[in-house]
């Protein structure tokens, strides 16, 4: 289901405008932690008060917990998420900064706005003093570009560096979340001196904390994503569509589809790159099936195009294209097709053409054989170039089409 | 003390919630055993084809750690099929029965059919089911089998399987370059000379 813009469900055009409402309510949010007094941010640093800890780490823990209940519930493709990737020394350095930043202006750059908003003055001296950084990076880019972009580490998963699973080390974060909870209140009463009454009163959190604990727990018994999605089609479904006659193109159709350059046919060849690269039917693209799946061809896959458009699927036989037809199916793609026999099938048809009927009245029959006789002529000739074709193939009914002279199956 | 209490209701409630949907979720249906991507990678990983030499030595009684599993209709089934083998009609795949059948046996499933797609969109089937992955799906055909491996044993044709080129399609269809000049009789296809194909034309 989620995420929502990649998936399609919602118009890309309206990202900034989602993204306006989301900043929106994220600043009032922090306006509302306390976000927006610099004394507040540095606190933390000082141990008197530790809510900036409490706020962000209780986002990420809420975060990281709904991604693996969602993920488990089947509402979210996690694949699909979008991970900043990892530039080790950027990383670091600019964490450096940051964290210098930070205790230097008090203001880390979203609060330094929500401050600039409620019109604290240091807020506004920070801002500039990010708009000159900006400037300098901006400036001087060429000299930092190697460090800036270099050492890329692409998109490491912290648990699978660890070798932990995705549910245990979710379970570890909120553990580790729950005991800094404790112990900062801790610091943060000895530091402030805060009387004994005042703890007193305080609500207890074993409650929730327990309960949140016993719910993680029961996230490690879970399966990490379930084995289905509600998009997909079931097995039952797979295996009677699998015995339907029409989803097999024949030689004939993709014959004539391809002189004529169909755009609403597009034949997909599900050989390995090598092959492809040797040898592919005039404008057929390569997708593999292990590419099948991937985010690169999802769009594509997503849009069934016209009614009657058809995605072709071919290899060297027919065995491989019903893989990927059977893995497509059960994504849920439409207006998938498998060509008959695939390329064996269809050089066999083509070019070992079939005997002219005995029977004159045979139409239907001989019709075929010509236009095969036809097809073979021409793919022999090479007129069906994908670019620029040498001499346009007129575009005739399958009925029109003359008898070659000379040679073929006549 | 009162905050307190709100907060208690609401943290149970709230978890109450999450633990319904949970067992809401674990008890709708799941159609799949492995998730599709989890399928397609079991795929490429592994060759998983059976090819004739093994087939033959079977025949010979040199191993029997095989179940043979036989997808055509009954009618062909009965008029003949390798020697120890099952047969559960390609409709009748995901019955219940004939998935318990699969499991519970120790040998190493080989599935068999009169096309060789059939039996590799089974095994896809079957391992999107769950099952387990040393289902094995023999190259060609039950006929091809026959041909090559029942009647007399055909080394050459041992390794013989769908996937595999079958012409020098660039010598007849002219797509990005001209193809290679070669002396070839017009009108008769040339098979690709390959170790395991004769020059008979292979298909």
């Amino acid at each position: 289901m989620a995420p929502f813009i990649p998936e399609g469900l919602v118009n890309p055009q309206l990202n900034l405008f989602f993204a306006l409402v989301l900043g929106l309510g994220f600043g009032y949010v922090l306006e509302q932690a306390g976000f927006s007094s610099s004394r507040k941010l540095a606190g933390v640093f000082y141990g008197y008060d530790f809510v900036v800890l409490r706020v962000f780490f209780t986002a990420a823990i809420t975060a990281m917990v709904g991604l693996v209940f969602l993920s488990f519930m089947g509402w979210i493709d996690m694949s699909l998420v979008y991970i900043n990737p990892l530039y080790v020394w950027s990383a670091i350095l600019g964490g450096g900064i940051m964290g210098l930043g930070f205790i230097l202006g008090g203001y880390c750059p979203g609060t330094s706005i929500v401050a600039a908003t409620v019109g604290k003055i240091d807020a506004m001296l920070f801002l500039v003093g990010a708009v000159i950084g900006i400037f300098i990076f901006g400036h001087f880019y060429n000299a930092w570009e190697p460090l800036y972009m270099g050492y890329f580490e692409g998109n490491p998963f912290i648990y699978e560096t660890l070798g932990l699973s995705r549910s245990w080390f979710a379970f570890i974060m909120v553990l580790v979340a729950v005991i800094a909870f404790a112990i900062t209140q801790n610091i943060e009463d000895r530091v402030n001196n805060t009387p004994i009454e005042t703890i007193q009163q305080r609500p207890s959190y074993v409650l929730p904390g327990a309960l949140l604990l016993i719910a993680i727990f029961a996230f490690l018994l879970l399966p990490e994503q379930r084995k289905s999605n509600a998009r997909e089609n079931t097995p039952q479904q797979i295996l009677a569509a699998l015995q339907e006659k029409d989803r097999i193109v024949d030689v004939e159709e993709a014959a004539y589809k391809i002189m004529h350059e169909d755009p609403d046919f597009t034949l997909i060849d599900i050989r390995d790159a090598v092959e492809f690269e040797k040898f592919a039917l005039p404008g057929a693209i390569n997708i593999t099936l292990d590419q099948l799946l991937g985010r690169r061809y999802r769009d594509f896959f997503r849009n069934p195009g016209k009614p009657n458009s058809k995605k072709v699927f071919y290899g060297f036989g027919e065995s491989n294209a019903d893989l990927a037809w059977t893995t497509a199916t059960r994504a849920g793609f439409e207006n998938v097709y498998v060509l008959q026999g695939g390329l064996n099938g269809m050089f066999e048809t083509l070019f070992n053409g079939t005997e002219m009927p005995d029977d004159p009245l045979n139409l239907e029959e001989e019709f075929t054989v010509r236009f095969l006789a036809k097809a073979r002529q021409m793919f022999l000739d090479g007129q069906v170039l994908p670019a620029p074709p040498p001499d346009p193939v007129p575009v005739r009914t399958i009925i029109e089409l003359e008898t070659p002279g000379g040679r073929g199956g006549c | 003390m009162n905050s307190n209490n709100n907060l208690n209701n609401i943290s149970i409630l709230f978890f109450a919630f999450v633990a319904i949907i949970i067992v809401i979720n674990l008890f709708t249906t799941n159609n799949y055993g492995r998730a599709n991507q989890e399928v397609v990678a079991l795929f490429e990983q592994e060759d998983y084809m059976f090819n004739y030499h093994q087939l033959h030595q079977y025949i010979q009684g040199e191993t029997d750690n095989y179940l043979f599993i036989d997808l055509r209709d009954a009618e062909s089934f009965d008029q003949g099929h390798i020697t120890g083998s099952m047969n559960i009609p390609y409709p009748e795949l995901l019955e219940r029965t004939s998935l318990r059948t699969i499991r519970r046996s120790g040998n190493i499933p080989v599935l068999y059919a009169d096309k060789e797609s059939k039996a590799h969109t089974a095994r896809m089937l079957l391992l999107s089911k769950g099952l387990d992955t040393n289902i094995k799906v023999m190259g060609g055909s039950y006929q091809k089998a026959v041909q090559y491996a029942i009647e007399q044993f055909e080394p050459a044709y041992a390794n013989y399987k769908d996937e595999k080129a079958r012409f020098d399609y660039r010598r007849y269809m002219h797509v990005d370059q001209p193809a290679p000049k070669e002396d070839s009789p017009s009108g008769i296809i040339p098979a690709v000379r390959e170790e395991t194909l004769s020059g008979q034309g292979g298909c």
